[in-house]
């Protein structure tokens, strides 16, 4: 039995991720691949802030659109 | 150290360095620490982007000292809206409630919008941030800016990035004069004589990101230009001399000098 996968958007591109996955899981491996911890990382969803104690009950939805945003250099 | 007396207060925050830096443009992010401590600056500028999954050089945070105070900016706000959407989330994202807007649309000038900068000052100022705004050094955008609640005021002194210099020199001037907040002179200082005489003329502090992160060697430039801004705030404090119209005033006493007494001859 497959479960079809959604899309949604990820800092603009289309990602595809299981139903039912979790904002927080997908987080945590987005990060992971970038070589981050989720320490002083901000969530946008939808326009959106997603306050961090709500990342582990937000179910990501199809189109939903993630922003995942950090602080660089810049003057 | 300045004199704990003459600390700059923004925010009701005491700061007893008046060099402000930047975290953009260095080749290696282990620079910033060692900048940071050679320079004697307390706050320190950081921008928020996307988490680049091609192009990660970790976050800029891990390597700005515990003591400093941040400074996010809004770079890459092209309106109000985007600068305001920025600021929340750099507070949100941990950086604290001080806020550098920087509105820019013009990406070939890279010159601020007074009038979105104003609106995104007047929203955040009311949220509760403490509002550093980045502005073109015109009068009545920085009185539109005082009313709007911001902190201080943040005048070019020359294009972004450009090293140039003072080039709106006259300007400052005036803002300096009329205008009651901080005026942190931002943007285009090319050299520590440039950042020493904008302190000199009573600029209350000044950022530096570009000239310290192209010089050659990074750490002794920002060590140059913290001097310069202690020695410019100094000599401001001192209040400087007079400058005379024309001619020339000898230093030394004209009455008693040796050699018009040995021309004379003896009787």
């Amino acid at each position: 039995m497959t479960t079809q996968n959604i899309e949604i958007y990820v800092n603009g591109e289309i990602t595809v991720c299981p139903p039912g996955q979790l904002l927080e899981a997908f987080l945590t491996d987005f990060l992971a691949r970038a070589g981050l911890t989720p320490d002083r990382v901000v969530v946008e969803i939808n326009g959106q802030i997603c306050k961090p104690e709500n990342l582990g009950n937000r179910i990501l939805n199809a189109k939903d659109q993630v922003e995942i945003i950090h602080f660089v250099g810049g003057g | 150290m300045q004199n704990i007396d003459d600390s700059l207060v923004i925010g009701g925050k005491a700061l007893s360095g008046r060099l402000f830096i930047g975290t953009g443009k260095y080749g290696d992010d282990a620079l910033i620490p060692q900048i940071a401590e050679a320079s004697g600056a307390q706050v320190i500028t950081i921008a928020l982007r996307r988490v680049d999954l091609s192009n990660s050089r970790g976050n800029v945070l891990q390597r700005v000292p515990e003591y400093m105070q941040l400074l996010p900016n809004t770079s890459g706000a092209r309106n109000a809206e985007e600068a305001v959407r920025l600021a929340r989330l750099a507070k949100a994202a941990g950086a604290g409630d001080w806020i550098k807007i920087e509105v820019i649309s013009d990406t070939r000038r890279l010159l601020p919008d007074g009038y979105e900068t104003a609106k995104a000052t007047e929203i955040l100022a009311k949220e509760g941030f403490t509002v550093l705004p980045y502005m073109n050094p015109d009068l009545y955008v920085a009185r539109a800016l005082a009313n709007a609640g911001a902190a201080a005021v943040m005048p070019l002194a020359a294009p972004i990035g450009s090293n140039r210099g003072l080039s709106t020199r006259e300007m400052i001037a005036v803002l300096i004069e009329e205008i009651k907040l901080p005026v942190i002179v931002d943007a285009g200082l090319g050299r520590p004589s440039q950042a020493c005489e904008a302190m000199e003329m009573g600029a209350a502090a000044c950022l530096v990101n570009t000239a310290i992160a192209t010089a050659r060697d990074p750490v002794k430039m920002g060590a140059a230009f913290g001097e310069a801004v202690r020695a410019g705030r100094g000599a401001y404090l001192a209040g400087l001399g007079r400058v005379l119209e024309a001619g020339a005033e000898a230093s030394s006493p004209e009455n008693g000098a040796l050699t018009g007494f040995l021309n004379k001859t003896a009787p």
